[in-house]
């Protein structure tokens, strides 16, 4: 597979994919996804603005675009997540190169400042849409950027499978009981390899947080000191 | 009152019994009490998970040793009251001011508390920086200052205890690192432009004979610890060459004291190895006489090789604790390179079709337990946060106690194939231990790793005179910046001394202080390049032999140049 993520100024494409260099059936499919966003981009844009997510008026050159929320955001990313999971024109191990794709076809009022390679705010987006509205709404977009900034977190992409299956249980924590989930899970796993964990142990340690992070927040509502 | 019991809070804590602080008012008596925040944080009620304690620390001012009694640290559940909030010192048993910490996370500013307490020494020291009345400190005293270093790295450290992802790029030394890095950058190129090369080399082979511990039997299975007159057996060390020449070593096996000095001498002979074998030496018994060994040390088997010109080329080491309990090994397991045969003698560069050979690495397990590692040599991609390119190997094994082993890849090809995804640019070649079981105080998934960097179609950018900047805390008594050898021949180290008093003036001022550590850099580009007799910088004005005085010139002259284009530029 491969990517389009740039084009030059006479719409000459530059590919990225994981081998190189892409086959042409590759360089097909990465024409034919690229089609795709250049027509589904501005759509789902449209249809943000429809539902009133999102500001009529492109930001001033220089200026800065409405500030976003929640809704915006999981609505975003659910948009999102029909490219980001077409594993025929996408692979895994290459949505890192989907990212600078929607780019070229995005206005500033979807796009963020990335903090990093691996911080992507596109990416975040279409974490945050695999879980449902009900679940996501309870916090704001601040709680879960914190929650999945942690490195720990960020790269273990089996704390979204485990939080699938916690929901009910996460739903309760509250704002700061999740931030403090999450700093219990970073103290935890922080400078471990998890690789070697099976998906069972993973939960367990993940349980174990969930568990801990429960009980101090029950103890502090008795005993405030 | 409330201020009352906030400042003699020590004493109410520790004398409570004895002693009563009384306030006479209008309608009556109000009775002093400790608060309850303080008196939970010192005397440990705290949950572990909210607190951080750590007694018995030592600060260096001026090269003088001072005692920090205690530092204690706590998150509370709720808003702390002012008068608490913050890190405060103790003196005379009287809570003084509070320390300057940095790098709050703003959900925990209202909820930390803490104390430090000195030994007497101390005390009086911190008086001097003192204000008139004693609420704040002055940093143009070094025993304030380096006691705000002290607090700052234990801050960090509770910090992640309590799971605030405390990265060093974000923590207190940031602005030394970016402006390391920085300033590394602009030396790389101006070296580089000044036609300035040959400092440094890329990591090649570099250890030829190895020493490891072949067996050894303790009297409690799996502990160090043992007592006098105790007998130690099967002490056995194998010694490698991993060259392709004969070899001729003198082997030694001592026993020695913390400070190095020989208790006794175990075992001497010559050896002569021939290229690629190895031999085990025989199995040594080791008994703990009352009269040769100390009660309660940690002393230490070393088994050296020295070559024909006596020097030490290979050693190993077994901590014995006479008396006493074992300490937590700081590093339980070591991942070392011993070999890598790049495709430049110069240079990191590889290039699509080229292949790295002879990758040796060397995993030495320092526990006197055996442990369950997975062995991985793979490479990541940095520019995608380390996301694996390639695994070159994957071994699960168990390694014995003290034991070592190989970890040997004969080719690792750099094909565009699977390496088109980075193009151009770093690689990371990495080789991580990964511990595969809750083991001997060791948790499942804890890692050790080795890299190294490589450059893929592509130069190293500059010229890449150091080959890792870092930092230490020398103070005032050592000097602004030094160099060590780094992790093969010809490559070194720079290290900028954070709490010298001329970088600590110039804290507040980003663009003085990346010029300040550039030129700490050339001056030591410049020696190194004297050291290792590369003359090109001097534009060949130094030969060998020169006096003192014409180096001296030549030196200053490089220096001049190099500055004049930094300055410049």
């Amino acid at each position: 597979m491969a990517v389009i993520v740039e084009k030059d100024t006479q719409g000459r494409p530059r590919f990225r994919s994981v081998a190189f260099p892409p086959s042409a059936e590759d360089r097909e499919l990465a024409v034919e996804l690229d089609r795709q966003l250049a027509k589904g981009i501005p759509a789902i844009e449209t249809d943000l603005t429809a539902k009133g997510l999102l500001e009529r008026e492109l930001p001033q050159p220089g200026g800065q675009p409405r500030k976003g929320n929640i809704e915006l955001w999981w609505n975003l990313g659910s948009r999102l997540a029909p490219f980001v999971e077409d594993t025929r024109l996408v692979i895994p191990r290459e949505r890192v190169f989907l990212w600078d794709a929607i780019r070229m076809y995005a206005t500033p009022r979807i796009l963020r400042k990335d903090r990093g390679p691996s911080r992507v705010h596109l990416d975040y987006c279409y974490r945050l849409s695999r879980f449902p509205w009900s679940f996501v709404k309870r916090l704001q977009w601040d709680d879960w950027v914190f929650f999945i900034d942690s490195k720990s977190l960020r790269q273990e992409r089996r704390i979204d499978s485990w939080m699938r299956k916690r929901i009910r249980d996460l739903g309760g924590l509250g704002r700061q009981g999740f931030r403090d989930l999450a700093k219990e899970l970073n103290r935890r796993l922080k400078d471990k390899d998890t690789t070697v964990f099976s998906d069972d142990e993973l939960f367990a340690i993940y349980d174990k947080a969930l568990e801990l992070t429960e009980r101090r927040g029950a103890q502090e509502t008795e005993d405030p000191t | 009152m409330q201020f009352i019991e906030d400042t003699w809070w020590e004493i109410l804590y520790k004398h409570g019994k004895d002693v009563k602080i009384c306030v006479v008012v209008d309608d009556g008596k109000e009775v002093a009490k400790s608060p309850s925040l303080l008196d939970d944080l010192v005397s440990g009620s705290l949950p572990p998970a909210r607190s951080y304690k750590k007694e018995n620390q030592t600060v260096s001012v001026k090269g003088i040793p001072l005692r920090v009694k205690r530092i204690c640290m706590g998150k509370a559940n709720k808003p702390v009251p002012d008068g608490v909030r913050g890190l405060y010192i103790q003196r005379k048993s009287m809570k003084v001011g509070c320390v300057e910490l940095k790098d709050t996370p703003a959900d925990l500013d209202e909820f930390f508390f803490g104390v430090i307490e000195l030994d007497k020494e101390y005390e009086d020291l911190i008086a001097e920086a003192e204000d008139l009345v004693h609420y704040s400190f002055s940093a143009q005293f070094s025993s304030y200052r380096e006691l705000k270093k002290f607090a700052q790295l234990h801050y960090d450290e509770f910090k992640r205890q309590l799971g605030y992802d405390v990265d060093p790029e974000e923590t207190a030394d940031q602005k030394a690192r970016d402006a390391l890095r920085a300033a590394h950058e602009k030396l790389n190129e101006i070296m580089k432009d000044l036609g300035i090369f040959g400092i440094g080399a890329p990591p090649r082979r570099r250890r030829e004979i190895a020493i490891s511990v072949a067996s050894v039997t303790f009297p409690i299975a799996g502990s160090s610890r043992v007592e006098i007159g105790d007998t130690i057996s099967d002490l056995a060390f194998r010694v490698a060459n991993r060259s392709e020449g004969d070899r001729e070593l003198a082997v030694t096996v001592t026993t020695n004291l913390p400070d190095g000095g020989a208790i006794e001498q175990v075992l001497s002979r010559n050896v002569r190895l021939e290229a690629t074998k190895e031999i085990v030496l025989p199995a040594l018994t080791l008994h703990l006489a009352k009269e040769v060994y100390p009660k309660h040390e940690r002393i230490e088997c070393v088994c050296r090789a020295q070559n024909i010109t006596g020097e030490t080329v290979a050693q190993a080491r077994i901590p014995i604790y006479i008396g006493i309990e074992p300490e937590p090994e700081q590093e339980p397991v070591q991942v070392r390179l011993d070999n890598i045969d790049l495709p430049r003698a110069t240079s990191t560069r590889v290039n699509y079709g080229e292949a790295i050979r002879n990758l040796r690495y060397t995993i030495a397990n320092r526990m006197t337990g055996a442990l369950q590692i997975r062995v991985a040599v793979v490479t990541l991609d940095p520019q995608y946060e380390n996301q694996e390119i390639e695994t070159v190997r994957r071994d699960d094994v168990i390694l014995g106690a003290l034991g070592t082993m190989e970890v040997v890849v004969p080719s690792l090809e750099f094909d565009e194939a699977t390496y088109g995804v980075v193009g151009e640019g770093r690689v990371r070649l990495r080789c991580r231990a990964t511990s595969l079981a809750d083991q001997g105080g060791i948790e499942k998934g804890t890692k050790w790793v080795h890299d190294v960097i490589l450059w893929l179609n592509k130069d190293q950018p500059g010229f890449g005179i150091f080959e890792d900047v870092d930092t230490f805390l020398g103070g005032a008594d050592q000097p602004r910046s030094r160099v060590r050898p780094g992790s093969s021949d010809g490559r070194w180290v720079f290290s900028l001394n954070l709490t010298h008093p001329q970088y600590d003036a110039l804290q507040d001022d980003a663009r003085r202080r990346q010029q300040y550590i550039f030129e700490l850099m050339a001056r030591e580009a410049l020696y190194v390049a004297l050291h290792i007799e590369k003359f090109d910088p001097f534009n060949n004005e130094v030969k060998q032999g020169d006096e003192p005085y014409s180096v001296a010139r030549a030196y200053n002259g490089a220096l001049d140049r190099v500055l004049a284009t930094y300055y410049e530029g």
